[in-house]
């Protein structure tokens, strides 16, 4: 499956579609059984497919918790309200407001658009907060916002009407609108997972790490994924505050901030099918549990009365789930996988001639020069000059604690140096870590970092979509499979593969992007003679196929001495030696640095 | 002038009992890595098992005691029950595990107890005022900063002249290594939630000499948000950043609340929480914590 | 006294420890040597419970403790001074072998111990009440070995004890060795200088990309020239 942002609209349209239809025909169903109560119950539901397929928009393809969206529902509703309601209302019960906004009287869509730009504006600014946090920082920032909001709410009276109800809002919602801004919110966020930016914000979320060494620009695209899912919460706040025709601050806080929670962490918070379907389920449960809760008699026993029964369904569900499948009931799966099972089209099989290579039409050197680093006052790397000329293969070895793991982050732009320059080219590496993939440097990771829940396919793609802002030539992800030998594993989640396939498809990866030089992290690492010898023939199609430097950091010296045509040593922060592999292997300085001074004078 | 030495120790007192809850949230999190969002419910249950022993006609000092053992037994059951079979997932999850208990907890509470506020009678002389140094003080105020004070020089002995003490520092400071020395790490891990159950009782107590009594199922929320600011501005990971954040909390919401204009003075809360968002911005190891205790 | 069996140790998909055999008998100075990233600490640390072992047995002093933890396997005389030491710094000096030394029940006996150590490495008693993170790096190894030795251990292991310390330290720390064999202590020892700790030895192994490439005593094992092959693998191709 290629993301491109044509298939994501498709895909958003058939995701949509299919699952608006259920939510339409329970719903409607419903309605037209129990009449004007039931249509409430069908809109509330519908309000709450909006909230949570919002909120999912950004918790599940950033991995980020929030605890706040809550609040943006809040705003659009507040906003909504303000600005729709009846002057001779507001007059009554604001009329205090400020910026005349107790005279103004905006037509129902009007309103509802400038009120989704105002929860948008609100939204651009918390999340040019929150972009570079992640885990609980952030989390931690969103309840801050959804306390904060419903303070001001509380509090600036004269706007709001404080805690007490504001009502008049046009109690104008009907299960049709409802559900057609619905179906539009589920197109949204639909896309947006099968998107290049859904796929890339993914990535970050499996390893933000590798993602930012891959040239995925994280902090932005949360941004974006956060404006557009407040947006959305925005628009259930909306929906919501025209069926009521009534609001006040509680309605839009901790109890409404649960429920979505439940119903989030129920169905799997990555897949827009599993927020429905968490949403139907909760809401059935709900209103089984309360109906329990209110002391229903049932033939001749008569239940207690237990008030807040339906909440303790909640708080199990929430505790079942994430002890059990904290990845939900649906975990990734989408309602329109089941139809790419039909439509599946058979992988072109490739042929066996190597692909011709694409070296770089400019191809430049990489320099480090007097490069120097600390740890808590310690010179990890202390003064290290070295350089990598275009499509050499170039060894770096050290015992432990050399400094070889620094090194190797400084050079890939991971750490910055306290001291000294690295160029490639003639331009100093870029300080953002997600630009150095852009200008051609790619790395592989000593524990391997892939993103484990996309699958193999979907590992280069993220490379290739960054490769493509680039001017260099880009590889597509069937040939970079094809040529690293991943063509029957390419459907799979790249977590689950083979030790040795998880490390090829790891150098393809840096492959797509690295396209002047690639980073090599201990590749061989726990494979035995056999293993390394084909890793070894997979680094040097590598470097066939590329034209790009490599520099590989390993602990195995037979691997090194058989592969590299230049070797740095490196001992103490320090380079000791550097040459071929002959003379590296026979200088006294490296067997010193390696198996202790006494073998020096035995070895004469 | 004495106006504000008596809002002074009204700061105090609030955030002494500030102090003390965040040391409870902190001790688990420096030890287990998990932020209890459930830890507000300890504090509810406490208060309620109080209000239970005073329908029995218990006198006020039983019912402190068994309020607070309701709280450790708690902890201690929620650790078992909610936390452990998570314990090796990531932060998120065990956050969002101990909102699902918090959720519950406060569900059976209502179920059992009822939603509506009820009071637990507070002892005659928590009401009255004392003179003191020449100011007018209520005495709960008093006792607030004094069984704080008790509780954390205790604490305090505890951890620094026993060898329990030394295993729970050391626990908290790498456990791993601790465990290499011989520590116990289920133990340790118990012992942590039970400690933290001890302080959410003491808690509880001191907020009902403060309310007067006042009990309502969702009670236990707004303190552990309190809690979760102290922390967050003290230094996470860090026990003795979660007293002095505690402490500060205290006295900027007084002050906030005593100085601002009226209407104002309502968004208290939410300038407060305003704050931690500005720390964790510009200093997101806190006052005196570590950064690497951060776990992200 | 301890023997591993075909020990098994993965992170992730790594196989960082396959199938290892080895043993130490009582008494016996055994070292553990190999370029790094070749599993000598992996295999430690699965022995002493640090880790789980995807495979294989341990006996110690003939019960199993495969996948014991660590507070259980130090309970049996099993100790570990581990790589990079890691001194518990916010606590003093004192502090650090108290706690050491709290598992054992027989009081009188460890505070004498603690006396022992601290005349044993001076420097230990003159910062007994320091922050333990204010020593360098050579006293915190000092202090490293006196903490594992406060728990009464049968068989020490020890995870570079020389690694990032000067010269003068190293032959220190290498008498300090020298003198518990004599005492009678049994050691397995992982060590960087491998000629060295290889002559203090009564005889070694060697490990390679996780496997045990070769064993013996130093003339077995081919001195310098011979571990420098084991090191660096068969003629590359």
């Amino acid at each position: 499956m290629t993301h491109s942002w044509s298939r994501a609209a498709q895909a958003g349209i058939v995701r949509a579609i299919m699952l608006a239809i259920p939510i339409a025909v329970l719903t409607m169903g419903w309605a037209a059984f129990k009449g004007a109560g039931g249509e409430r119950l069908a809109i509330a539901t519908v309000v709450n497919v909006i909230l949570v397929v919002s909120i999912g928009l950004f918790v599940g393809n950033s991995g980020v918790e929030s605890f706040g969206h809550v609040a943006f529902a809040a705003i659009g509703a507040y906003a909504m309200a303000i600005l729709t309601t009846d002057p001779l209302v507001k007059r009554t019960r604001i009329p205090d407001a400020p910026f005349g906004l107790s005279d103004v009287h905006l037509g129902v869509w009007t309103g509802a658009l400038v009120a989704l730009l105002i929860v948008a504006i609100v939204a651009v600014f918390i999340g040019f907060v929150l972009k570079r946090m992640s885990g609980i920082s952030a989390t931690i920032v969103t309840l801050a916002l959804l306390i904060v909001v419903n303070g001001v709410l509380n509090n600036w009276v004269s706007m709001t009407g404080g805690a007490e109800a504001f009502y008049g809002i046009p109690a104008v919602m009907t299960l049709p609108i409802a559900l057609g801004a619905m179906t539009i919110v589920l197109f949204v966020a639909g896309a947006f997972r099968s998107s290049p930016m859904g796929l890339q914000l993914q990535a970050s979320r499996d390893d933000a790490l590798a993602a930012g060494a891959m040239g995925v620009n994280t902090s932005g695209l949360r941004w974006v994924s956060f404006v557009l899912s407040a947006v959305g919460a925005g628009a259930g706040g909306i929906v919501l505050a025209l069926l009521l025709g009534t609001i006040t601050p509680k309605d839009f806080y901790l109890t409404l901030t649960f429920i979505t929670i439940a119903m989030l962490m129920l169905g799997g918070k990555r897949s827009t099918s599993g927020a429905v379907l968490g949403v139907i389920i909760i809401t059935i449960g709900n209103e089984v549990f309360r109906w329990i809760g209110d002391g229903p008699t049932l033939g001749t026993v008569t239940f207690p009365q237990l008030p807040g029964f339906s909440n303790l369904f909640l708080g199990l569900v929430i505790i079942i789930m994430m002890i059990a499948r904290p990845k939900g009931l649906l975990g990734d799966w989408e309602i329109d996988d089941v139809l790419r099972r039909w439509r599946r089209q058979p992988r072109p099989t490739v042929g066996v001639e190597p692909l011709e290579s694409v070296a770089s039409a400019s191809p430049v050197s990489l320099r480090a020069d007097n490069v120097v680093r600390h740890f808590s006052g310690v010179a990890a790397v202390d003064g290290v000059s070295l350089h990598v000329e275009p499509g050499e293969i170039v060894g770096l070895i050290g015992p432990n604690g050399a400094g070889k793991t620094t090194l190797l982050n400084l050079l890939s732009g991971v750490l910055r140096p306290d001291s000294g320059t690295i160029q490639i080219g003639d331009r100093p590496l870029p300080t953002k870590l997600h630009r150095v993939a852009r200008a051609g440097l790619a790395r592989t990771f000593q524990n391997i970092r892939l993103f484990s829940d996309l699958t193999a396919e979907e590992n280069i793609e993220v490379t290739t979509m960054v490769a493509k802002a680039s001017h260099e030539a880009v590889l597509q992800p069937a040939d970079l499979l094809a040529a690293f030998g991943l063509v029957d594993v390419a459907d799979r989640a790249a977590g689950t593969l083979a030790y040795g396939n998880q490390r090829r498809l790891e150098i393809a990866r840096a492959a797509a992007v690295g396209a002047h030089f690639v980073l090599l992290d201990e590749p061989v690492a726990g494979m035995n003679e056999v293993e390394s010898r084909e890793l070894r023939e997979t680094i040097r199609e590598l470097n066939r196929l590329r034209g790009a430097g490599i520099i590989v950091v390993e602990h195995d010296l037979s691997f090194i001495l058989g592969l590299c045509q230049r070797i740095y040593v490196l001992d103490a922060g320090r380079i000791i030696a550097e040459g071929t592999p002959d003379e590296v292997r026979n200088d006294p300085k490296v067997i010193e640095a390696y198996i202790g001074s006494v073998a020096a004078d035995e070895l004469d | 002038m004495s106006e504000f030495l008596q809002q002074l120790v009204n700061g105090l007192s609030l955030g002494s009992t500030y102090a003390l809850l965040a040391l409870g949230l902190a001790i688990v999190f420096s030890i287990f890595g998990l932020v209890n969002f459930a830890y507000g419910e300890l504090i509810t249950i406490a208060a309620y098992m109080m209000y239970a022993c005073s329908g029995l006609g218990l006198p006020w000092i039983a019912q402190a005691v068994i309020g607070i053992i309701a709280a450790v037994v708690a902890s201690m059951l929620m650790d078992v029950i909610a936390f452990r079979p998570v314990r090796h997932a990531d932060g998120t999850t065990m956050l969002i595990t101990s909102f699902g208990v918090a959720i519950a907890v406060q569900a059976i509470v209502t179920i059992v107890v009822s939603a509506r506020s009820r009071t637990v009678p507070q002892p005659e002389w928590s009401s009255e005022s004392l003179s003191f140094l020449g100011l007018t003080l209520p005495s709960y105020q008093l006792f607030t900063v004094i069984i704080t004070a008790v509780a954390l020089i205790g604490l305090v002995l505890i951890l620094q002249r026993t060898t329990f003490g030394l295993a729970m520092r050391a626990s908290a400071e790498n456990f791993q290594t601790a465990r290499l020395l011989g520590v116990r790490s289920n133990r340790m891990v118990s012992s942590a939630f039970a400690l933290s159950g001890l302080l959410a009782g003491i808690g509880a107590v001191l907020i009902l000499a403060r309310t007067g009594g006042a009990l309502t199922p969702m009670m236990g929320v707004a303190p552990v948000l309190k809690a979760f600011v102290a922390i967050v501005i003290g230094g996470i990971g860090s026990l003795g950043g979660a007293v002095v954040g505690g402490l500060a909390l205290g006295v900027a919401e007084i002050a906030l609340r005593a100085y601002l204009p009226g209407e104002i003075s309502g968004l208290t809360d939410g300038i407060l929480f305003a704050l931690v968002v500005v720390v964790v911005l510009l200093r997101p190891q806190g006052i005196m914590g570590l950064k690497e205790r951060l776990r992200t | 006294m301890l023997r591993i069996d075909g020990l098994n140790v993965r992170y992730g998909a790594i196989r960082a420890v396959r199938d290892v055999s080895l043993e130490v008998n009582e008494g016996e100075f055994v070292v553990l040597l190999g370029p790094n990233g070749a599993g000598k600490s992996s295999t430690l640390s699965a022995v002493v419970g640090l880790i789980k072992p995807a495979g294989g047995s341990v006996h110690f002093l003939g019960s199993p403790i495969t996948g014991m933890p660590p507070e259980d396997v130090i309970r049996l005389g099993l100790g570990l001074t581990p790589e990079g030491r890691r001194i518990l710094a916010g606590m003093t000096v004192r502090e650090n072998l108290v706690l050491a030394g709290a598992i054992r029940k027989d009081r009188r006996a460890v505070a004498a111990d603690l006396d022992r150590y601290l005349d044993r490495f001076p420097i230990l008693r003159a910062r007994a009440d320091s922050a333990a993170g204010t020593l360098s790096g050579g006293e915190a190894q000092q202090l490293a070995i006196a903490r594992s030795l406060m728990a009464a251990p049968r068989l020490l292991m020890l995870d570079e004890p020389t690694l990032g310390l000067a010269p003068k330290v190293v032959d220190q720390i290498f008498d300090i060795v020298a003198e518990l064999v004599r005492e009678g202590l049994t050691i397995l020892m992982v060590e960087q200088n491998a000629v060295r700790a290889l002559k203090a030895a009564d005889r070694g192994y060697v490990m390679r990309t996780g496997q045990i490439v070769a064993a013996g005593t130093a003339e077995e094992l081919g001195g310098g020239e011979g571990l420098l092959s084991s090191y660096m693998g068969v003629d590359p191709a």
